[in-house]
């Protein structure tokens, strides 16, 4: 085509588009085009485009392929979306429609064109300065000044501009003509797009002053497709699930999660009553006090619920950190909040979603190094097991000896690790129904889980599910949300597994015919004579052994909405959750607990066998009213939130133990024949109340300078009677730099800087009752003379408040480059003043404790996340970006009660083969103590220690111990990738941590320490000292003269080690399939996942880890799909 | 329209949170009973002193080593000269030991708590006057009062000073109210001026209820042997008097309730055979604890099989003890050989070979009638009366009667004999040692002096009380 003629042309055609063509996009109807043909050639799809519609076509483009094979497949489709398919910005040609002319142009060589328009409130008619203009195809950008004015140069092809502002309904208006544009904004409360969710209410991300992350459920899913803890850490450095290295990958046991630093003390001994309703919110912060606030759609509920939540309901989660955001919250603040949202249905037919979930679980067993069968029989040897100076003992040793010497020879070699231990096959199921329209809208959810833990027989199953029902009419909307989840808990017949690790390997757990035996060796006793005998675990697994608990749950919600002009809402909520728990433990006669018992005439014969029941159940309502507010004022923008909210927990439990199982098939607990000798049926009934007001506001001035006010006063029967209200509130500031006009020059490579700062106070009341107050207690295990007394159970200190957390954020939020680079930082202060602990008293007071306020934290901090788009999406088929997070935290006791200095003195009287804690002021929480070590004296040995003035000596000291290192890292964080190229989506995430310390536990324990009688670490035999002159790490197994050494290794600086660590977290390759493979079963959104979790763990430090139960690598096969 | 309705939902949220909602939030768990809860009638009271009289029969306390466990060793009233023997140390009054000092601080831990019970209890009760039946709230107070004296006086005569040496010094803190501010080391003189402050308060509310009664309408007044009552009180009163040589006030106090002796009859000898034996001579309590597994610290104590907690002594020993008499009602019932060994077993608590179950069993008496006639003999000045209060107990003891030429030297050593025999398993005899400073305690080797009389203070309370 002639390039002369067409550039003539426009000036024509563009007036013309004004008459012509507008109308004709506008209805829509007139100009559709139905083709489904495979393989046909450009020239050919013109072609019938033409026939179809009558238009003609003008090429002036140098680009075009007619030979070009494509297949379309349209049904009665607009002439512009059809085009739109082929002829666009990325495939360089574009189009424009003249009247009945098709012009077809390379995209380089469109002329450009000015626009100029304004934008307006719809209500106040005032200007909006700062709302965003874009062009629809080629993105261009730009904002409008103050008096609402804008000017945007675009291609002469775009059709579109959308006009986006806060709080505002986007706006998408034709581009008609030359003649300026007119746009009226309407305010849309409801459906701001980019916003900050409190659970409480929502402002826009723009405004807010607060620190709080928030991440998708997609993204969530893109880490782990099961679990949802394991994959949020990942998106905040702020989240800290540290390893349980007890009992690793667990399904059974729940994470101990915080955010930020601790704000407490880890818990003394054994926290908290017996038994407690998994739903039990309340009870759950006696085991972990620093555990953030959970909310689920609005309503506080506990860990465990959100544990075995669907990770496919998830709509997106919130993570609330500092005072600005959490104030509201009041008491229950200090924390953090975790607001976790489920997806709500969406208008339309009806849609249906499906997630089928493979997951295989693979114990990770690279943490142990254990002796083989004859290497361990040789220690033993050496070490002077078998050696005796009395010659009657000597020969039992010897005849021990040569039996464990013939079941080696013999080819035992039992690899005990691997036993009670299985790959798991778990699957997660999930189906999601929903449609509607303006009026009803509905969703049900149905979701099955079973997560296999890597222990035989050990497994978490949840059922679940749920029903939404909203119905708007007019200015109200009604909507009701239903739950129902039932859960079984197995846990591992097998037992502990650390009852396997330190098994031999020369007993061999089955028989010649291959059933598994109860005892693995019969020993014979010195002096006393006698026998003794080793049991078999493996053993229990086949009896019928239960370690179940269960529960089943409901929870309502209901809310009715309605909306009054003038920028008013009125929310009303109403919250009903009951859940029902039950525990059963039964071993059978048979179970190796009561080998001991093997006098068939005793009375204590007929009592083996144990059943341990409890039941106990919550029940929990949560009712609030809600009026919110939002208004434009000439430049000023307020949102604003008034609520009130009463809420009540009840919670109870039983529990009885029975004894007397005979046979191993009675295996109901009314089958014992007594109850346990001494016991009585245990529980505990408790019900607490709250109350909470809470007000927000949020004004921002011209977009530029941003306010945010937060103020709450809770009532609860947890405080002290004197301080029955405790009034919260925080005060945060914001500057969006980016707005302002000196920034215009370089609005095109800073898109946002915001810089925000708060301050303000949050509470924690996670103490029991009775501390505040002074109450009594039935004692029914002793009457007198028939009558039951009630006795003090402490003193109720009525002056007790609740904890407050000052904290101090100061944050920053940068998107440079069209937000190719979007970085955040936080740093932060937080002060737990008035914390809540033990004072000793004199006894002749009546109590040796009393709870007051005395105890002062710090924990300072910084975190920083940044992400970084190399390509960015919608540019070109690939997708590509990094991110890498990171924080930095600081603890310090500022201050302590004399309990905790007398704990400090207790603690250096208890088992030092581990440090133990110590809380002096100044010092952190997590500090190691330990008695500093100048190595082994190769001459003789013996450890020698430094004193604490630097003095050298053979002697461990308890009061000679320092710290040597803080458990808590430097740094830590994550980072990751995500990759997406047509269909295929990868990603892969890892964690780490720099500058942790760890005291090598395993060292100690199965090293140097080692019970030589059972199963120990290889490096046992590694740098051992043997004779004077060895320059060794570890002790002898002997010393100078011979001897076995059996003085054990106290808490030394010789075993703190450095716990840095890389792991790879999660690998996942995704492949969305197209629609057109997909169209046939009439599917469509069907992707497959594949994904990988705790793949690899490269660590500094070599520690066996997972002690009671293994670790474990996941790896899980997922298909999504909907029709 | 709109701004009215915001209006009204707030303002009446806000009526209902300034007052409605401070009730509200008074809630009442099962599991702890809030103590407004509890002392909302008068029904809270008495469980709340019930669980005072239960605390009194821990096993800390008066259900066994503050009577017939570690008092009694203090006394040397048992043969613990064994090295395995789990009451060596004590017999050693080697109070630095671990077992000894848990047991001491316990002593002082439980009374002290149970003194915080009581003391809650009568802060409670002023302001609840008016949920009392008649007589209920003179009956309770009373109790409480007495109880909060007898547990202080308890503590003052065993971690006191030797009352003949030291009522100058500085003793232990006299507690009368709940809270926690610590409470100084009173002189010994005011520390006993406020325990019969306390008890003279006792003994006026309690004269009301003067009847000793069994088996009445309300089972909380169907046991008065078993609650501090009005002549428990009295006897207290004449107790401490003595300790403090106020012997005045002793013999007055001791005759309010011999004028009264008939309510509390001697045991007669046809009471101790037959089924259902009358050992603790329930008949002579003035106050007894009630302690339902009396049977199990009985036999974990007094049997054979008690292996190395046994208390027992020598038949030699208890023969001189009873100066070779067959007759004494204490030397015949109260010891028997428990197997074929020369040991005797104090049989006191003992409930084998009772057949119906009677009343007399469960009890340890704090306060006996015995004891004020010898408070009477020890406090006249005159010697017939003396000797004629001894005389009384004598005649009901199955052993003859007193001269009556007697000196005064003469009658004491009688009284110190009477207490050996009378009190055993009941832990008094050490306080009459430490009463009277005595130099020599059978049984022990070395001297007595306040290093064995006066039991050490626990540790947290030198540490977190200088005052």
């Amino acid at each position: 085509m002639d390039k002369l003629l067409t550039k003539l042309y426009y000036p024509i055609l563009l007036t013309m588009l004004i008459f012509a063509v507008t109308p004709a996009v506008v209805s829509g109807q007139t100009n559709t085009i139905s083709i489904d043909e495979k393989g046909i050639t450009l020239n050919e799809f013109l072609t019938k485009i033409r026939q179809q519609t009558g238009y003609d076509f003008v090429f002036s483009s140098t680009k075009l392929d007619f030979n070009q094979r494509i297949s379309p497949k349209f049904t009665k489709a607009n002439i512009d979306a059809v085009l739109a398919q082929y002829f666009n910005p990325n495939t360089g040609v574009v189009f424009m429609i003249d009247q009945k002319t098709i012009v077809l142009m390379d995209e380089e060589n469109a002329a450009m064109k000015t626009i100029e328009g304004r934008v307006m409130h719809a209500q106040t008619k005032q200007p909006i300065r700062g709302a965003s203009i874009t062009s629809e195809l080629k993105k261009v950008n730009t904002k409008s000044g103050a008096e609402g004015e804008f000017q945007i140069v675009v291609p002469e092809y775009e059709r579109y501009l959308t006009i986006t502002y806060v709080g505002m309904a986007t706006e998408k208006v034709s581009l008609g003509s030359n003649r300026p544009i007119y746009v009226e904004m309407q305010e849309k409360m409801e459906e701001i797009e980019d916003v900050v969710v409190t659970g409480l209410f929502s402002r826009p991300t723009e405004n807010f002053t607060g620190a709080a992350t928030t991440v998708s459920g997609d993204q969530l899913r893109n880490v782990n497709a099961m679990s949802l803890f394991d994959a949020l850490k990942v998106f905040d450095p702020a989240v800290r699930i540290p390893d349980n290295l007890e009992f690793g990958s667990d399904p059974n046991k729940l994470p101990d999660i915080s955010l930020r630093g601790t704000n407490n003390f880890p818990v003394q001994g054994q926290g908290g009553a017996t038994n407690q309703s998994g739903a039990d919110f309340m009870a759950a912060y006696q085991y972990n006090p620093s555990m953030p606030l959970f909310m689920l759609d609005g309503f506080e509920v506990s860990l465990q619920k959100v544990y075995d939540l669907d990770i496919n309901r998830i709509e997106k989660i919130t993570i609330l950190k500092d005072a600005v955001a959490t104030s509201a919250y009041g008491s229950r603040a200090a924390n953090g909040v975790i607001v976790v949202e489920t997806k709500q249905p969406q208008a339309g037919r009806l849609n249906v979603s499906f997630t089928s979930t493979l997951q295989v679980t693979a114990p990770d067993l690279t943490s142990y190094n254990l002796l083989n069968a004859k290497d361990k029989l040789e220690l033993e040897r050496i070490s002077g097991l078998y050696r005796t100076n009395r010659p009657e003992n000597q020969f039992i040793l010897d005849q021990r000896y040569s039996n464990r010497m013939a079941a080696v020879a013999s080819g035992v070699d039992t690899y005990w690790l691997s036993q009670p231990l299985q790959t798991g096959i778990g699957t997660k199921q999930s189906v999601y129904v929903e449609g509607g329209d303006n009026h009803i809208r509905y969703g049900a959810s149905a979701g099955y889980t079973n997560n296999k833990g890597v222990m035989k027989q050990s497994d978490r199953e949840t059922f679940e599910g749920g029903m939404v029902l909203s119905y708007r009419k007019n200015d109200f909307i009604l909507r009701n949300q239903l739950n129902i989840s039932s859960n079984t808990a197995d846990n591992s017949p097998y037992g502990s597994f650390g009852d396997y690790s330190r098994l031999n390997p020369y007993w061999n757990p089955f028989d010649a015919n291959g059933n598994v035996v109860k005892v693995l060796e019969t020993l014979t006793n010195f002096g006393v004579g006698g026998l003794s005998t080793i049991s078999n675990p493996l053993y229990n697994a086949n009896i019928g052994t239960v370690n179940q608990s269960k529960y089943t749950g409901i929870s309502n919600n209901t809310f009715l909405e309605w909306r009054i002009d003038g920028g008013y809402r009125i929310t009303g909520k109403l919250g009903l959750t009951k859940q029902n728990d039950e525990g059963n433990v039964f071993l059978p006669a048979d179970h190796t607990a009561f080998s001991n018992i093997t006098d068939y005439n005793s009375e204590a014969y007929a009592t083996r066998g144990s059943y341990d029941r409890s039941n106990s159940s919550f029940f929990n309502y949560d009712a609030s009213l809600v009026g919110d507010y939002s208004k434009t004022f000439g430049k000023s923008l307020i949102f604003a939130t008034l609520g009130f909210a009463v809420a009540e927990q009840q919670s109870k439990s039983t529990a009885i133990s029975v004894i007397g199982f005979p046979n191993n098939r009675l295996d109901e607990i009314f089958y014992g024949n007594a109850y346990q000798n001494g016991s009585r049926p245990r529980g505990h009934n408790n019900i607490s109340r709250r109350f909470s007001s809470f007000a927000n506001l949020n004004y921002s001035y011209d977009q530029r300078y941003l306010f945010d006010l937060a103020l709450n006063v809770d009532g609860s029967t947890q405080f002290g009677e004197l301080n029955r209200y405790a009034p919260f509130g925080a005060v945060g500031l914001g500057w969006n730099i980016h707005e302002e006009d000196f920034m215009a020059p370089l609005q095109r490579y800073v898109n946002r800087f915001k810089i925000r700062g708060g301050v303000g106070t949050t509470g924690s009341q996670q103490l029991p009752p009775y501390m505040a107050i002074t109450t009594y207690e039935y004692n029914t295990a002793q009457d007198y003379l028939g009558a039951y007394g009630a006795t003090m159970l402490g003193y109720g200190n009525s002056n007790l408040q609740w904890q407050e957390t000052l904290k101090y954020n100061l944050g920053t939020d940068l998107s440079l480059l069209s937000d190719r680079f979007i970085l955040r930082i936080d740093a932060y202060y937080e002060m737990t003043n008035n914390l809540l602990l033990d004072v000793n008293t004199p006894p002749s007071l009546g109590v040796s404790s009393y709870k007051e306020n005395m105890g002062k934290l710090s924990n300072k901090g910084i975190e920083g996340n940044l992400n970084a788009f190399i390509f960015k999406p919608g540019q070109s088929n690939l997708t590509w970006s990094v991110f890498v997070n990171a924080i930095h935290n600081k603890n310090e006791i500022k201050e302590i009660s004399n309990a905790l200095k007398k704990m400090n003195e207790a603690n250096d009287q208890n088992d030092q083969q581990r440090p133990q804690q110590r809380y002096i002021e100044g010092e952190s929480v997590n500090a190691i103590w330990a008695v500093r070590s100048a190595g082994i004296d190769p001459s003789t040995g013996q450890e020698l220690f430094y004193t604490r003035d630097g003095q050298l000596t053979y002697v461990w000291n308890a009061a000679d111990k320092v710290i040597v290192g803080d458990g808590i890292p430097k740094v830590s964080g994550n980072l990751g990738t995500n990759l997406a190229y047509r269909g295929f989506q990868f990603g892969a995430y890892f964690s780490y941590q720099l500058g942790a310390r760890q005291y090598n536990q395993t060292l100690v324990d199965y090293v140097e320490n080692a019970d030589l009688a059972m199963n120990v670490d290889e490096r046992v035999f590694l740098d051992r000292w043997t004779q004077p002159g060895d320059k060794t790490f570890f002790k002898g197994l002997t010393d100078v003269e011979g001897n076995t050494v059996t003085n054990a290794t106290y808490a030394t600086s010789r075993f703190m080690q450095k716990n840095n660590f890389l792991n790879f977290t999660s690998i996942s390759l995704g492949y969305i399939l197209p629609e057109k493979w997909t169209d046939k079963w009439k599917l469509k959104n069907t992707r497959l996942t594949l994904q990988g979790n705790n793949i690899l763990q490269l660590s500094t430090i070599q520690v066996e880890r997972g002690l009671s139960y293994p670790f474990a690598r996941n790896f899980t096969f997922t298909l999504n799909t909907s029709f | 329209m709109m701004k009215y309705t915001l209006l009204y939902i707030s303002a009446s949220i806000l009526i209902c949170f300034g007052a409605g909602c401070t009730k509200w939030l008074d809630v009442h768990p099962k599991t702890n009973i809030s103590e407004k809860l509890l002392f909302e009638d008068e029904q809270g009271f008495k469980d709340a002193l019930t669980g005072i009289y239960v605390k009194l029969a821990s096993s800390g306390l008066y259900a066994r080593e503050f009577t017939m466990g570690a008092m009694d060793v203090f006394a040397q009233q048992y043969d613990v000269s064994g090295s395995t023997h789990s009451y060596y140390e004590f017999g050693k009054y080697n109070y630095e030991n671990a077992a000894v000092r848990g047991r001491i601080d316990q002593f002082w831990n439980v009374s002290y708590n149970t003194i915080a019970n009581i003391n809650n209890l009568l802060m409670n009760i002023e302001s609840k006057k008016d949920v009392f039946s008649e007589g209920y709230y003179e009956l309770i107070k009373g109790e409480a009062l007495g109880l909060r004296a007898f547990l202080h006086f308890d503590l003052f005569r065993a971690f006191g000073p030797i009352p003949a040496q030291g009522l100058q010094e500085r003793s232990i803190p006299y507690v009368d109210v709940f809270e926690m501010t610590v409470k100084p080391n009173l002189i010994a003189n005011d520390f006993i001026a406020r325990c019969l402050r306390d008890l003279d308060q006792a003994i006026d509310l309690l004269s009301e209820h003067r009847s000793v009664n069994y088996g009445v309408a309300d089972p909380f007044k169907s046991h008065t042997r078993n609650h501090m009552n009005y002549w428990a009180a009295n006897a207290l009163k004449a107790r401490i008097a003595l300790y403090i040589g106020d012997k005045e006030t002793a013999l007055e106090s001791a005759r309010v309730v011999i004028a009264n002796a008939s309510q509390f009859p001697f045991i007669q000898r046809n009471n101790l055979i037959g089924t259902a034996p009358n050992r603790t001579f329930l008949s002579e309590q003035l106050f007894g604890i009630y302690v339902p597994t009396l049977k199990n610290i009985n036999d974990a104590l007094f049997r054979e099989s008690s292996g190395g907690n046994v208390l027992t002594n020598t038949d030699a020993f208890i023969t001189t003890l009873f100066e070779g008499s067959s007759t004494d009602f204490r030397r015949v019932f109260l010891w028997k050989t428990d197997g074929a060994t020369d040991q005797l077993y104090p049989v006191k608590y003992w409930t084998d070979d009772i057949q119906t179950d009677a009343l007399n069993t469960k009890r340890i008496p704090l306060i006996r009638l015995s004891e004020v006639y010898y408070i009477a003999a020890e406090a006249s000045d005159v010697l017939l009366d003396k000797i004629s209060y001894l005389n009384t107990v004598r005649a009901n003891r199955g052993i003859s009667a007193l001269n009556e030429d007697l000196t005064e030297s003469q009658i004491d050593e009688e009284i110190f004999k009477e207490y050996r025999k009378e009190f055993y398993q009941e832990g008094q005899l050490f306080f009459y040692y430490k009463r009277r400073n005595v130099l020599r305690i059978t049984g022990y080797g070395l001297e007595m002096t306040a290093q064995e009389y006066v039991l050490p203070r626990p540790n947290d309370e030198i540490e977190f009380n200088n005052n």
